[in-house]
């Protein structure tokens, strides 16, 4: 059975074709030979419907190269948690977003910075409850929990930088704005928020 | 169709956020219960002077009684500034609302939080709670039912605001409509505003009223949607509902003279030869008792912590 000089390694396809692999073609960069990258990280973002506090969770994320420029598509799946109390009620907000995305990656050395913009779905899912909730459970008084769904868009932008640690393991830092609408009070509230995220991830 | 249907979904999200919604910190909670009260108005308007008048629900605190005053009871100066060791002690106002004087005096007391911990007694598991619908002349106008409060400073110092015009529950000798918040077991035998004869009122928050003390047949507890109406009370049972001194006694050990200077010194009695009591003058009086053998506990002290007897205060007064 022959063997394609392709199949080889640069250095074993040279020896057969008698020409030094440098001279011929250049090593590829990482980011041409990365087709998929998945990653998890943490995530923080003010919240979207509750005045103060903040969100906190993870998420997992995945991406492919669009082009050899630099392009890229993304999706990712993340879940974050907040809880407030005011002065009859604690209230748990769990945000689950789900996103698409396009970006652009601009990388030198190890190094990479990105821009993207993404849109999906925010879904909010409140646990409400009175304060003192045990002792007036067992006291007999009802009408103590305050559950409800929200859901609505969401669009995003964020900025990205990105270190190659460890090949192909890499650390990515992102922050940008965002935006949904969700329906919170009994009102349609437009909210704009700020998110970040700390994520390891690793190319295929 | 597969094509139209993730912007059909994405335009439908940004028509509004759907599901129901949730909340932010500004949801509104219902009331957890409410009292409803209706007051003679004929009866108390003489004595609210014109002043508008408040209903208020106050969880009772606990009586500091010192038997010093028992002990020296003939003292009719001593007498006149010990509590009423059978009266209610306001603790806590709970909730307040105006009564319409063009109305019948019917009001409504929303209750919106349970009873703080220093008016709820008992253990891990049992504890109850007693309050009383009081209505008030709303003397100085405020807008509020002000409790005299010797020990947070609150209120005017040694003057009471508000006239107290009529009460659900005055006295462990009178007829009571008490409103209860109960929590786990009940302890019958507890001295906390002992409901004597009367069955245990059910968990939550009930209304137990008594027609007099004594048989079981002459209280019983219902639920709050019935009328409490509390009843006229005299000047000096309206004085002892607006004080809300938990600490209108005290002992102490005669090591410093008193300080006798000031706007309004305490008058100082010898009640005998090695007791010494310090009445502070006010509409809400304090005594300090200050005897030559005793303890924080005095007059039940099975180990002194101080004995002044073989060597008495230069200062001391009494029994010279």
């Amino acid at each position: 059975m022959a063997l394609a000089p392709s199949a080889l390694p640069a250095q074993e396809a040279s020896a057969l074709s008698g020409t030094p692999a440098a001279a011929e073609s250049p090593a590829p960069s990482a980011a041409a030979s990365e087709v998929v990258k998945i990653g998890a990280f943490v995530w923080s973002a003010s919240p979207t419907a509750l005045p103060t506090g903040a969100l906190l969770g993870g998420g997992v994320q995945v991406r492919g190269a669009l082009l050899q420029s630099g392009g890229y598509w993304g999706a990712r799946l993340a879940l974050a948690r907040t809880s407030e109390a005011s002065r009859d009620w604690q209230l748990t907000h769990l945000n689950l977003e789900a996103a698409a995305s396009v970006g652009v990656e601009w990388r030198r050395g190890v190094g990479a910075l990105s821009a993207q913009l993404s849109l999906g779905g925010l879904l909010i899912r409140q646990l409400g409850q009175r304060q003192q909730y045990d002792r007036l459970l067992a006291a007999g008084v009802a009408d103590l929990r305050r559950d409800g769904w929200s859901l609505g868009p969401f669009v995003g932008a964020e900025l990205g930088a990105e270190v190659a640690f460890y090949s192909p393991w890499s650390v990515q830092l992102r922050l940008g704005p965002g935006f949904t609408m969700q329906n919170v009070a009994g009102a349609r509230l437009a909210r704009w928020f700020l998110s970040s995220g700390l994520g390891v991830g690793r190319a295929f | 169709m597969r094509s139209s249907v993730l912007p059909s979904l994405l335009t439908a999200m940004v028509a509004a956020g759907c599901l129901g919604g949730v909340d932010d910190l500004g949801l509104a909670a219902p009331p957890l219960a409410q009292v409803q009260g209706r007051v003679d108005l004929a009866a108390v308007l003489p004595l609210a002077n014109g002043a508008p008048l408040r209903a208020a629900l106050v969880w009772g605190a606990v009586p500091n009684y010192s038997l010093g005053c028992l002990m020296y009871r003939a003292n009719p100066e001593l007498a006149a500034a010990c509590p009423d060791p059978f009266s209610f002690v306001p603790g806590s106002v709970e909730s307040e609302a105006e009564i319409s004087l063009a109305g019948d005096g019917s009001f409504q007391l929303p209750i919106r939080r349970l009873p703080p911990a220093g008016v709820a007694v008992g253990d891990e598991t049992t504890r109850i709670s007693w309050g009383s619908v009081i209505v008030a002349a709303d003397s100085n106008g405020n807008g509020l039912f002000d409790l005299l409060d010797l020990n947070t400073g609150k209120g005017p110092r040694h003057q009471l605001a508000d006239r107290v015009v009529a009460a659900s529950f005055q006295t462990l000798e009178a007829p009571q409509q008490r409103v209860t918040f109960r929590e786990g077991g009940y302890d019958a035998q507890s001295t906390f505003y002992p409901a004597l004869g009367c069955a245990p009122p059910p968990a939550g928050f009930s209304l137990l009223f008594t027609a007099l003390p004594g048989p079981a047949q002459a209280c019983g507890s219902v639920s709050l949607s019935h009328w409490i109406e509390p009843i006229p009370v005299g000047e000096t049972q309206a004085r002892r509902l607006a004080c809300s001194s938990l600490d209108t006694t005290r002992v102490r050990e005669p090591d410093q003279a008193p300080n006798l200077t000031g706007a309004e010194p305490p008058k100082v009695l010898c009640l005998d030869a090695q007791t010494l009591a310090l009445v502070y003058p006010g509409e809400c009086p304090r005594i300090t008792f200050l005897p030559l053998k005793g303890c924080g506990g005095w007059p039940l002290c099975r180990n002194p912590e101080w004995d002044r007897t073989n060597s008495l205060p230069e200062w001391w007064p009494c029994g010279k």
